[in-house]
């Protein structure tokens, strides 16, 4: 499980108050983000876009916390999770989704954990059979 | 073969017993070489000039941090290992390469630990850990996919050492403010970059290694793997 703790500490970017970052930023590493970021965010690493933040941007990363503003598109390959003051306005798309209580989350679902749509509809028959 | 070049400063009497303490354990660790004082007729880019022809050796600054800072953009880009053995008590440089004053630095010298780090360039010349404004003030970094901007005002600082390792081939933008209420500064942002183009709103300079000032605004960029250096144990890297 991704420390948040730790996150923080080891984040080799960070968008601070007061700071507005436009344009597209690519990075190898973690960000965190608390000011505002207006275009493309992709990185490799993790992001957390804490409380108060304003980010307008689409979001590519391996992980991400949410807690504040997101309008955009998030493409998350492992683990998205959106604390109960986060606010997301985007199509959403991640292996592992948390939602707490409280989020907001205007737009489509898209869940990945490697199964294709012909293997769950086949899941599914099987487990049809079991209850007869 | 060592170079090594003394600040002009150490022709004063008062610094003979110290010199001739540095020089004995130089020689204990034999590692003496030529001795350049630095004086009126005799600059520091002459004497590089002589140890860059040879394209080998390792140059030695016996001194203050402003003669190792001119001595750093002379070697930049260049096969010639530097190294310092600071005069001062207080050396910005010494404790950045964990390098003690006084006799105590042959030691570091004589167990020769090679790093090849970056460097930071702008307006012609080389920094070796940081270039810093010197009020803070609302900020605009122009860099190559983004632009970086600051609704109130803040200090700044392009740092080689310090946040990120001086090897990573990248400069980090640190903005930051200072503590009120400790010595400390509050960092606000991290930023790694390449290159960028720094503007503020307040007409001011940057400092450069706390030696040198260059004006604003500027076009800073790293330049890796630019110095070969000898460090201790203790360097901040």
């Amino acid at each position: 499980m991704w420390n948040k703790g730790e996150e923080l500490n080891q984040s080799e970017t960070i968008i601070g108050p007061s700071v507005h970052l436009e344009g597209n930023f690519n990075s190898q590493g973690n960000i965190k983000i608390a000011g505002s970021l207006a275009g493309s965010l992709q990185t490799a690493g993790n992001v957390m876009i804490e409380e108060g933040a304003k980010v307008h941007a689409s979001v590519g990363a391996q992980m991400a916390i949410v807690a504040g503003e997101v309008r955009g598109d998030m493409k998350v390959k492992d683990r998205l999770e959106l604390t109960s003051t986060a606010r997301v306005w985007g199509n959403v798309e991640a292996k592992v989704l948390v939602v707490a209580a409280g989020a907001i989350l205007n737009g489509k679902c898209n869940m990945k954990h490697g199964l294709k749509g012909d293997d769950i509809v086949k899941e599914s028959v099987i487990d049809a059979k079991d209850l007869k | 073969m060592y170079t090594y070049i003394y600040s002009s400063y150490l022709q004063k009497k008062k610094y003979n017993p110290l010199l001739l303490a540095i020089e004995t354990s130089l020689s204990s660790y034999g590692i003496s070489g030529d001795v350049r004082r630095l004086s009126n007729f005799l600059t520091i880019e002459s004497i590089t000039r002589d140890v860059l022809r040879k394209k080998s050796g390792t140059v030695v600054v016996v001194g203050d941090d402003k003669t190792a800072f001119e001595v750093i953009n002379c070697l930049a880009n260049s096969p010639i290992v530097f190294s310092f053995i600071p005069v001062e008590e207080k050396s910005h440089y010494g404790e950045i390469l964990g390098i003690p004053s006084g006799e105590s630095a042959c030691e570091v010298i004589a167990a020769r630990r090679l790093e090849t780090v970056d460097l930071g360039y702008v307006d012609k010349r080389y920094f070796l850990e940081s270039a810093c404004t010197e009020v803070p003030a609302k900020i605009a970094l122009q860099c190559k996919d983004f632009v970086i901007e600051t609704k109130k005002e803040f200090w700044v600082c392009l740092t080689n050492i310090g946040v990120n390792s001086p090897c990573d081939g990248q400069l980090d933008a640190v903005i930051f403010k200072k503590s009120f209420f400790g010595s400390g500064a509050e960092i606000f942002s991290s930023i790694p970059l390449q290159e960028c183009e720094l503007k503020t709103h307040k007409t001011q300079s940057l400092i450069l290694d706390q030696c040198q000032k260059a004006p604003l605004p500027a076009k800073i960029r790293v330049a890796p793997k630019a110095l070969r250096l000898i460090v201790g144990k203790n360097r901040q890297f």
